[in-house]
């Protein structure tokens, strides 16, 4: 069941994707893959139940197994889910696919860094990560916001600093 | 059945595998990630592994529990290559975050935020990379997608049209 949950997970997304985007299009649609993940925790929990359940002290490593391997998994899609979504270099490689090539300055006007700001700063308020008030910008929910320090934090670790895009 | 030691075996290679990523990007980070990742994550370990099993014969695992420990391992690892562009091509959505959280109480505005970014670098430096990858080339001043290129977009083509949806806006 674990070999087969990245097709799961696919196939629940597929059909709740097309849900939210004809019913309720406003809802972030990382939120909505979030859900599809959560969810495949049932399918998971019961086939655990049926093939291995047969005492709960004994099952309690292939438990644990089985929840860390399912939320990897589960984790590395959402990943791929994100990039196909906001990753740049893939909106970049997608411009380069649909024109056959293109200059520089093709490129700046078609997908400026003012576009990938404000295309952010409204995903950020769809996921309740950040709100506007009196045209300021505040945090509104910390869980991201407490992701961005781990990734800073593992950045430096690596020589990699995220600060570098920066320039204050 | 999992047993404690498939999990610990799992984790631990993990771990080390972790260890000599941190080590060697503090030496020198390499320009082609993706392939210096594959190296350290995948070639490595399965070259260690090879050499445990078969000439030093420490400890006897069943194939079985192999698959058990490799399929662990490697769920660690696509997560952990997956979340790493997050962290090397400074994410600006983790970077806004971080730039809104640090404000004070009363937030930031939209002009504060945009001039914390340097705004050439959020395309460029990613133009960069795909040339450097190999999934773009640059020819007077023009970007052409190569084949490996097209190989690495077309699963997240496939990807939107299953879930019916148009290409993200990056």
């Amino acid at each position: 069941m674990l070999v087969v949950s990245p097709i799961l997970i696919l196939a629940l997304h597929a059909v709740v994707s097309r849900y939210f985007t004809r019913y309720k299009p406003a809802v972030s649609r990382q939120i909505v893959c979030a859900i599809c993940i959560l969810i495949g925790h049932i399918p998971m929990a019961m086939s655990l139940w049926y093939f291995v359940m047969i005492d709960v002290q004994e099952a309690l490593p292939t438990i644990l197994y089985s929840l860390v391997v399912y939320n990897a998994i589960g984790y590395s899609y959402f990943h791929i889910f994100n990039m196909s979504e906001t990753a740049r270099r893939i909106r970049l490689l997608y411009e380069l696919y649909l024109a056959g090539q293109l200059k520089s300055s093709d490129i700046s006007s078609s997908y400026n860094p003012q576009d990938i700001l404000l295309v952010r700063i409204d995903r950020l308020i769809s996921m309740g990560q950040i709100k506007q008030a009196d045209n300021r910008y505040i945090l509104d929910g910390y869980f991201l916001y407490y992701v961005a320090k781990v990734v800073a934090f593992w950045g430096n670790l690596i020589k990699s600093p995220m600060m570098k895009l920066f320039v204050r | 059945m999992i047993t404690w030691s498939i999990l610990l075996i799992g984790f631990l290679i993990f771990l080390g595998s972790l260890c000599l990523h941190i080590i060697i990007w503090r030496i020198n980070t390499p320009k082609n990630y993706f392939f210096a990742l594959l190296v350290v994550f995948v070639a490595i370990p399965l070259a260690v592994g090879v050499i445990v099993i078969n000439w030093l014969k420490v400890f006897y695992i069943a194939p079985i529990e192999w698959f058990s420990i490799l399929f662990l391992y490697f769920s660690f690892v696509g997560a952990y290559i997956l979340s790493y562009p997050a962290i090397q091509a400074s994410c600006p959505s983790l970077l806004m975050l971080l730039i809104i959280g640090g404000s004070t109480s009363r937030g930031i505005t939209y002009v504060e935020l945009k001039s914390g970014f340097d705004s050439s670098a959020l395309v460029e430096t990613r133009l960069q990379d795909l040339i450097d990858s190999g999934f773009a080339v640059e020819s007077n001043d023009y970007y052409t997608i190569t084949k490996l290129g097209k190989l690495v977009l077309r699963p997240f083509m496939l990807l939107r049209k299953l879930l019916g949806l148009p290409m993200g806006r990056g």
